[in-house]
């Protein structure tokens, strides 16, 4: 019986190995260090799992897991690149970056990228007002979606900037039931503690 | 020969499983229905269970009188004593659907309200919908697969038992469990096509499925994509094609009388051009801009445009972004305030698109006229940045 017991952990072991994706290399980030991210410098206050790239210039960090709670971090995403990787680009392009974008709407553009991306057909920005990131002029967006086939509602807080031609992006979500709450201040805290 | 054989005697042993439950002697919209067997009793219940969390999804979308138009629609279609058994849920999804399930919910996409022209299209749709919960296909889509895949285990044992494949065999089981589906949807058009020529609705179905064809003809050709094929359906689709569909609604449109009484396009015009942004608002702001634009421009050739449709419009441009979209667009926003129906935000794309093309006094105006408009506008504070710059 114990055996067999070992065997089905073994097989179920194998199987969970054997499903996941060849960028789910997670990484353990350490809270209060300087954690370098492409070309960004970030201090988390606690710890971070870090893990694959959602864009070629992107990588993201959860605590809980990506449905729970999940902070992207975009740098230098060059004119006529997407903000997203494009994973099936035949069927479901994303949106490309135009460095001539206006202030405010740099808001359409995520919200564009980031629909395509979730296949999300309930997205509102609830607030997109200017910040400061880095000492260089930006936009905070405050938005609420829905995934597909999803009961639960879901609220995001994303700082964007357009620092010499190229766009930064860090990027908070999570359900608002306790997780957006409970993970915001520290978002904040991270995302203006940023720097290029 | 002898593997057919084989494969007989294994269907035949397997028999019991598909077999036929007795008739059941109330129809599924009677008032107070109790589903009946235990099939019937479980699955009502799991989608009982599913109801109560999905009606308060925030994807359902709160417009009580959008609602109650849709399903007043399906009333005149379907009929008093039918459609009382159901409750209808619009859902804001851009894809063009709708769907039933077996305890009387029915949910329609925002997707499919702004792809049809007339309350007379939207009865085929709704109607169809009607016809599964009346068949009670789910229920039997659901013994279907549950025979197929009792008839999958029986096979693999007697293949492994006889040393035989039986891949062949399973493979006509899988392809046979699609090929019911297609089939319970065609019954369900037809019945849909019965329902309507009992109404005061003409049938305007071949039409629906003609543009469903077209729009995707020109999202496929934007995207350097392969034209469909559609004359005969996959092994493992679930529907009859698209072409199919138009074919034989065709057929039924062709029948004496069959395109006679009020489409009611003038009143479904009325009842949804309130609505427009929640219906357009999610195709606007997808990747899909062809197949976006055929759906505006049919809209507007169909049922006029007006200063909500222009500003659709004008987004899709923008939001594109080529330099000559910036033009288009600007001229869209223009059009859609020359209507007087234009909505705050038509000032607001005119201004962006103004600015970006180098007219920026102009465009500081309209973002002015924005601000005045809707001073409380989500992104106030980061206009009023640009305009002090």
């Amino acid at each position: 019986m114990v055996h067999l017991r070992g065997a089905i952990i073994l097989c179920a072991a194998l199987s969970a190995a054997w499903s996941l994706p060849a960028s789910a290399g997670w990484k353990l980030v350490s809270g209060n260090q300087v954690a370098r991210v492409d070309s960004l410098s970030i201090t988390p206050q606690s710890d971070w799992n870090q893990g694959g790239r959602p864009g070629e210039q992107g990588r993201v960090w959860t605590q809980d897991g990506v449905g729970l709670n999940a902070i992207e971090f975009f740098s230098a995403v060059p004119q006529g690149a997407p903000l997203y990787k494009e994973r099936d680009k035949k069927n479901n392009p994303m949106p490309k970056f135009d460095s001539k974008l206006l202030l405010p709407e740099l808001a359409d553009f995520f919200e564009r990228s980031f629909r395509a991306q979730n296949q999300v057909s309930d997205f509102t920005i609830l607030e997109s007002t200017p910040t400061d990131i880095g000492g260089r002029k930006g936009l905070a967006v405050r938005y609420r979606y829905t995934l597909p086939n999803d009961e639960l509602t879901r609220l995001g807080e994303a700082r964007m900037a357009v620092v010499e031609g190229k766009l930064y992006v860090t990027n908070f979500y999570a359900p608002q039931l306790h997780y957006f709450d409970a993970g915001l201040p520290e978002a904040r805290a991270i995302m203006e503690r940023t720097r290029f | 020969m002898m593997r057919r054989l084989f494969v007989a005697a294994v269907l035949l042993a397997a028999g019991p499983a598909i077999a036929k439950d007795a008739a059941f002697d109330r129809p599924t919209y009677a008032g107070a229905y109790e589903p009946q067997g235990v099939d019937e009793r479980g699955l009502w219940m799991q989608f009982d269970e599913h109801e109560r969390g999905f009606r308060d999804s925030p994807l359902v979308v709160r417009d009580e009188a959008l609602t109650r138009y849709v399903k007043g629609v399906l009333c005149k279609a379907v009929g008093e004593d039918r459609c009382d058994a159901t409750r209808v849920y619009v859902v804001q999804d851009k894809n063009f659907n709708a769907s039933m399930a077996p305890n009387g919910l029915m949910m329609v996409h925002t997707g499919l309200l702004a792809r049809v022209y007339s309350e007379a299209e939207l009865a085929t749709i709704l109607g169809h919908e009607f016809a599964h919960f009346e068949l009670r296909h789910s229920l039997n889509g659901f013994k279907k697969r549950r025979g197929g895949t009792d008839i999958l285990a029986w096979l693999s044992l007697s293949g492994a038992a006889f040393g035989q494949s039986t891949a062949a065999a399973q493979m006509a089981v899988v392809t046979g469990v699609f090929s019911f589906n297609r089939d319970q949807e065609r019954e369900a058009d037809f019945l849909s096509a019965s329902y309507i020529r009992a109404s005061s609705y003409p049938l305007r179905a071949s039409i629906v499925w003609k543009r469903l064809m077209e729009e995707e003809d020109a999202l496929r050709e934007e995207r350097k994509q392969r034209k469909v094929r559609r004359a005969t359906p996959g092994a493992t689709d679930t529907h009859p094609t698209d072409m199919q569909r138009f074919a034989y609604f065709s057929e039924l449109e062709a029948q004496p009388s069959a395109l006679d009484g009020d489409d009611g396009a003038a009143a479904y015009r009325d009842a949804t051009a309130r609505v427009l942004p929640t219906l357009f608002d999610s195709l606007v702001k997808s990747n899909e801009f062809a197949g976006v634009d055929y759906v505006i421009q049919t809209r507007g050739s169909t049922l006029g445009w007006d200063g909500l449709l222009l500003y659709a419009r004008g987004e899709l441009y923008r939001l594109r972004g080529n330099p000559r979209d910036l033009m288009t667009a600007r001229q869209l926003y223009e059009e859609a305030i020359a209507t007087g129906t234009a909505p705050a935000e038509a000032w607001r794309g005119a201004g962006l698109t103004a600015i970006r093309g180098g007219d920026s006094a102009a465009g500081r105006s309209a973002l002015t006229e924005y601000l005045t408009r809707m001073p409380t506008a989500s992104d106030a504070a980061a206009m009023k940045i640009l305009l002090e710059n």
